[in-house]
Formats: C-alpha cells, structure tokens, sequence
C-alpha cells in the first residue's frame, strides 16, 4: 500500500486543478447550475483531457490508470464545485462495462473513451424496483419499471439499466437506452446544489434489439460493483469540496478582523478549524480504505463504501456547517460560494443513504 | 498511490499469531485481557521469552540487537500481542531512551546501556514534565550545574509512569539560563539509585499506582550521563516524539479495547439479552468500526509518508497531533461504552490482583473485573503526550500560522 501520488498521478491531479481554476469560475459554474444546461467547456474537457477514460483500458481508448486516479479527478471536481458529476459519467460506466466480454459492451465503453458517447447508470432505490424486459417481436423489446435515478442525465446520450429479462428473474441483460428515445421516460429535476437528476420511468418503452449489450451471468454482481465504485468516487468527490471549504475558511480566519485582531487569533475557533481538518482527513482515510476493497469480494466492497459513504457523509455534514458558521453571516447568502459548497455537501449527504440509514445496515453487518 | 491490500504479512500474523499462543503463559494473558496495570515481574518474564525469541527490541535496527522491522510490520507485532493479553514491554526504554541513545549517543552508551534494555535487564522511567511544566514544558526550572566532569542535578519532576520500577530515568534540565528555553535544556541518563533522589507515589483515580514523582537533590551526574551534546536536549525530545508519532492513534489498544467491547457485547448480563442483539448498541458499535478503520488507515498513511520522507515534511497534516487526538477519544469512548453495557455491575469496584491479591470478587460477569479500572485510567488518554487541547492548537497553527 501506497499513500503517495506518483509522478504520473500528480501530473493527472495537477493538469484537472489547473484546468477548472482556470476555466470555470464560481459564476460560469452557478450560471449553468441556473440553467440546468451542461457546462460545453466541462463537457469538451472530460474527453479533450481523457479524464472521462482515465480508468479504461488502453486496448479501449482510455488511460489505463485505474479507480485510484479517478478518484484524484473526482475530487478535484469537488473541489472546483463542477455541476456535471464525474463519478458518474466516468468511474460508474467504467466498472460496469470494463470486463464485459461481449463486442456491444467493449464498443459502448470505447465509445465513452472516445468521446462518442456519454453514458450514465440507473440507480435502484432501495426496497429496489426492478426493471423488465420482454422480447415482443424479433426486432424489439419493450423495457418497464423505475423509477431509477439517473446521476449526469443533463450530460449523458445514453443511460444504462439492468433488466430482468422474460419475467426470468435468474437471467438479466444490459441495455443502453439512447436518451433521445426518453423524452418521456427521464425527467430531470434540480438538486439543492443545482446539479440535475434524472427520474427514469419506463412503461412499456419500446426499443431495438441492439439496445441489448450484454446478457452476461454475472451482471447482478458487476452493477452493485458498479454502484459502489460510483459511490466511491462521490465520496471522493466530497473530499474535495471538503478540502475547498476548509481552505476557504482558513483564508476568511485570516483576514477576517474583528475586535481589532484577525478571528483566527480566537482558540475557540482554532479548535474549531482543527477539528475540521481532522473531519476532512478521517473521511479521507475511510476513502482510501474503501479503494483497498475495489478488487475484493462485491460483498466486501459493498460494506467498505457503506463505512465510507457514512463516515464521509458524516464528517461532510460537520464540515459544511462549520464552514458556514465560521464565516458568520456572510457565510449564510447566495452571493458568497461557502453557502454552494454547504449545500452541495448536503445533497451529498442525502444521496444514496442518509448516515442513519449506513450506521443501521452497517450495524446489521455485525455478527451475533 | 496505490491500494492493494498488503497480503505479505498476513504470514507474519500468523507467524506471530503461533508464537504467542504456545510462549505466552495463559495467566499472564488472563491478567492482560483484564487491562490492570502491567505487573513488573510478568513484564520481566515476557521481556526474557521475547529476547529469546529475539523479538523484544521490535522498534530497533538490527545493528542494535533489534528486528529490524518495517513499522507495518511493528504494528502487526504490536496488534497481535495486545490481542492475545501480553503484558505491554517497558516503553520508555525500548521507545523513548534506545532511539534517543543509537541516535545520538556515544559508542560507550550504547555499548552500556542497549543490550540492558533490550534485554529486559534494566527499567527506565521519563522525568520530563514538571509541577509548573506540563503542556509548557519548555517552562522547567530543574537546573543540571556543570561542575568538573560532572553535573549536579536538582529539580522536582512529576508523572513519571511506572517510575516506582526505574533503574534508570531519562531527565530534561536546564543547563544554561541564559539562552531561549529551547537551546538551555539537556538530555541526561541517570542511574535511579543515585544518593539525593527521592520519589513518592501518585495514586491515580482507580486506585492503581503507575505515576510518581521525584525530587532531586544535588543529585550527581557523571559527564558520561549527557546524551549528544549541551543544550540540545529540545530537540531530541522532539526527535522522539516525531520518531513515536505515527503510533499515536494506539491502534493495537483501540482493536484490543473493541474485541473486548464485542465480547461484553455478546454476553447475557443478569438475564437480560446480550446488547448485540439491540440496534442502539450495534449502531455505535458501527460507529466505532467504521471510525477504528479510518484511524487504522490513517496510521498506515502516517508511517508510509514518515518511511519515505526522510525527515522532509511531505503533507499539510499534523499526523502526530491527530491521531493523537482520534486515538486517544477512541478508547475513552470504548471504555465508556463498556461501562454503558455493563450497568449497575459497571459501578462496584474490582481490586486488581496486585492489589488485593486473594480477595473474593463481587458479583457479576468476570468480563466486567477491570472494565472500570481501565475506564477511569484511561481519562489519561487525552491528556498524556500533550493533551489535546495542546494537540488541536498544533493544528490549526499549522494551517493558520502565525495570525
């Protein structure tokens, strides 16, 4: 185990900072949250920076780093408070499809390398409703169920459901559905932090055989990992905003005069400042640790991003708000960027289970 | 950055594992898992079965008579005999005065003074804090007076762990008063038994004796007991504890502290059903797993950037400071969660067996004998090594300078 960036990693993590400090600034950033229009220059950059194939194989066009540096560029988004979710339009796609045997699976993956293509997941709630899938004619399927969540639709082409195939539960296929054939299906909807999700609701949706990609036996298995790996790299992408928010506030504890001295002379607020950091950097280490798992048994990895979504989700919520309140009022308006970071945490932290909702099933991990 | 899971030493695990079930004595391990206070006699006989095993310096180089180990490696060490209820090795020999003497000593002092600590052959025992000079250390006034060859010592130091054991005492004084605090003070070696020490016991709040103090009274040291040279003795303190700070977080105590929690756990207690089985005990055990395995990463972070930097600070983080502070509230809150789960049989109090040795116990699981004890130690947690408040201002001076 290795905690140190290589130069290769550094050079990843440097070249996505330089960029999004450079070219998106926090107003063309709350512009397009406003607007729900994806940012074009974040858009051209994922494939122009092949940030968007960092962890896909070269054979396929990508990088071939792996989950490690994407999770470098997850957080980088955080950090730059990038409306368009890396996690998954990038990671979620790539541990889906990376390993599929068949040729429809290895094309729609290097058509995500290339650019051709942005494909994002459809993510079960929980209890989950499955999709399904049934064969109606030698050219067609039609696909029902939902509704599924859909993280990147405002970017994506395609979107990417697991469906139980002719009322046979055992046997499920992958189908990527074209979002210009779902403009009744997904609906999108802003988020506190005007990010966009989609709601994916299929009634009978009638679509080409060749929607179908892989039907392989273990596909269960490969999108709960997928589902992880997105969630990994969400987390990465909170330590981002985490490491802005604890940045900016240490600024604002310097400059910030009052009494006739800079606040950051107070010890009470000191102590406040440290424990934040201590916050940012055990959700770090939970992160890190989650990334071990990404090879092991799903089951194992599931539980080790369940600890980190919680621990983050935790440590996040404490960190946003202490970031605000150590910015006093100013920290609570619209017009100063603390306020976006907050409520980007917090959107983080309702996401894919509440702490409440880990600590329980984490607690139900626990043998007798 | 890469996170592979480190199998190679799974093997060593084992290897330790097997060690340590057939050399441990099973009442000594007993005495262990209870958590009271270290007995000197079982520490000496584990001192002997680790030397012969060639295991006692695990910290040391090989060239020392050490193990040469990676810290990685150390921390499995140290997990795995804390697991099994070893008693813990005297830690201010083997940590504190070893490094400070193969790192700056002379040749004469490692010759002298190494292979009796490595041996278990001689105890050592920290005289650095003062009754004015806690978190200001630097604020000491025990004076080390050159005269001829030699020195004369006087001064009051205080909560010297396990003093009452000491062959040997490690002792900051002050050596010349006319430069900053920092550049006077001086690191001696001094024989415990010299005429004009006195020292008296503290009892701590459970009634255990691991702290005292001692008075010096012109209290001769010979030229040879200087370590490195005058004035300098600041900075190898601070050696210390950087060299000790990817330990902080004890992660061998907290893993040790949350098996005993999960035993406790699983008990009937007075009939009732074990706390496993109630969501409210599983969630904060939960808690603690999720926030035990941050804190264990953490430390493994630590140690990796303390093996490749070479002395070089390499990250924005006071790694010493927190895990101190992350380890240090963890046990209290194991320890209090124990209490929580034990209930009314979590208040009577359970003598040692050095206490009282022989006397009947009170009622109640024979889980709970030292829960309590260890609880109300370990309120010293987050006050020993600097206390936390002290921690939490390195922080934020590290990210804030000097505002």
């Amino acid at each position: 185990m290795n905690f140190l960036l290589d130069d290769e990693q550094k050079q990843i993590r440097d070249s996505v900072r330089r960029f999004l400090s450079g070219n998106y600034p926090f107003d063309v950033r709350t512009e397009y949250g406003r607007s729900g229009e994806p940012c074009p220059a974040i858009v051209e950059q994922l494939v122009a920076g092949s940030w968007i194939g960092v962890a896909i194989c070269d054979e396929l066009g990508g990088v071939g780093a792996g989950f490690s540096e994407a999770c470098l560029i997850a957080e980088e988004f955080g950090r730059g408070l990038v409306v368009e979710p890396f996690w998954a339009l990038s990671m979620a796609p790539t541990a889906l499809l990376e390993g599929l045997s068949e040729p429809s699976a290895q094309s729609t993956l290097q058509g995500i390398a290339e650019g051709r293509s942005f494909a994002a997941l459809g993510f079960k709630g929980e209890p989950q409703p499955g999709v399904r899938a049934e064969s109606i004619s030698p050219e067609l399927f039609s696909l029902s169920g939902g509704p599924l969540r859909v993280y990147g639709s405002s970017v994506a082409s395609h979107v990417l459901v697991i469906a139980a195939m002719d009322n046979n539960s055992a046997r499920c296929g992958l189908f990527s559905l074209p979002v210009e054939q779902l403009s009744n299906e997904l609906k999108q909807w802003e988020q506190l932090d005007g990010s966009r999700v989609g709601f994916l609701e299929l009634n009978g949706l009638q679509l080409a055989k060749d929607c179908l990609i892989s039907e392989s036996a273990d596909l269960v298995e490969r999108y709960g990992r997928a589902e992880s790996v997105a969630l990994m790299g969400y987390c990465a992408t909170a330590l981002g905003m985490m490491e802005a928010v604890l940045s900016h506030t240490t600024d604002y504890l310097q400059v910030r005069t009052q009494f006739g001295v800079p606040i950051g002379r107070f010890q009470s607020l000191q102590h406040r400042l440290a424990d934040m950091k201590n916050a940012l950097e055990e959700a770090r280490a939970i992160t890190h640790r989650s990334l071990c798992f990404v090879d092991q048994s799903p089951e194992k990895f599931k539980v080790a991003v369940a600890e980190a979504k919680y621990l983050v989700g935790k440590s996040a919520s404490f960190v946003a708000a202490q970031g605000v309140q150590l910015h006093g009022a100013i920290g609570l308006t619209d017009e100063f960027l603390i306020s976006h970071y907050f409520r980007a945490l917090t959107v983080f932290c309702q996401s894919f289970g509440t702490c409440s909702d880990l600590l329980q099933s984490l607690g139900n991990t626990i043998s007798d | 950055m890469d996170f592979v899971l480190d199998q190679s030493l799974d093997a060593f695990r084992a290897e330790v594992r097997e060690f340590l079930s057939s050399a441990l004595p099973k009442d000594m391990a007993e005495r262990g898992h209870r958590c009271y206070h270290e007995d000197k006699s079982d520490v000496l006989a584990w001192m002997k079965i680790l030397c012969k095993k060639g295991w006692s310096a695990s910290n040391w180089p090989v060239e020392f008579g050490g193990t040469g180990w990676g810290a990685a490696k150390q921390l499995v060490f140290e997990e795995e005999c804390l697991a099994a209820g070893a008693p813990q090795r005297p830690v201010v020999g083997l940590s504190l005065t070893g490094p400070v003497i193969y790192t700056f000593g002379s040749a004469e002092q490692i010759q002298r003074h190494l292979p009796l600590i490595k041996n278990g052959e001689t105890w050592w025992g920290q005289c650095f804090s003062e009754p004015n000079a806690g978190s200001d250390l630097a604020s000491m006034t025990s004076t080390a007076t050159k005269e001829g060859d030699s020195y004369r010592l006087n001064g009051h130091k205080i909560w010297t762990t396990f003093g009452q054991y000491a062959d040997w005492l490690i002792v900051l004084a002050v050596t010349d008063k006319t430069v900053k605090p920092q550049r006077g003070i001086s690191f001696f070696l001094v024989d415990a038994h010299s005429p004009g020490i006195t020292m008296k016991p503290i009892y701590s709040m459970e009634r255990g004796h691991t702290l005292n103090e001692f008075y010096f009274e012109d209290v001769v040291i010979p030229a040879d007991g200087l370590v490195g040279e005058e004035g300098k003795g600041w900075s190898y303190a601070k050696f210390l504890l950087e060299n000790e700070r990817s330990w902080s977080a004890e992660i061998p105590r907290n893993k040790a502290l949350l098996q005993r929690l999960l035993q406790i756990a699983r008990l009937q207690i007075d009939g009732a059903e074990p706390a496993i089985s109630r969501p409210v005990f599983r969630e904060k055990i939960a808690d603690i797993t999720a926030r035990l395995h941050a804190l264990e990463m953490l430390t493994l972070r630590a140690m990796n950037e303390h093996e490749s930097c070479k002395g070089e600070r390499l990250s924005n983080w006071e790694s010493g400071s927190m895990l101190h502070i992350k380890g240090s509230e963890m046990q209290q809150e194991i320890g209090a969660l124990m209490m929580e789960l034990l209930g009314s049989s979590g208040a009577l109090y359970y003598p040692s067996y050095t206490q009282r040795p022989g006397e009947e116990y009170p009622p109640g699981p024979a889980e709970a004998h030292g829960v309590a004890a260890d609880f109300l130690y370990r309120r010293a947690t987050t006050i020993y090594g600097g206390s936390n408040e002290i921690q939490r201002n390195i922080i934020a001076r590290a990210l804030l300078g000097n505002v």
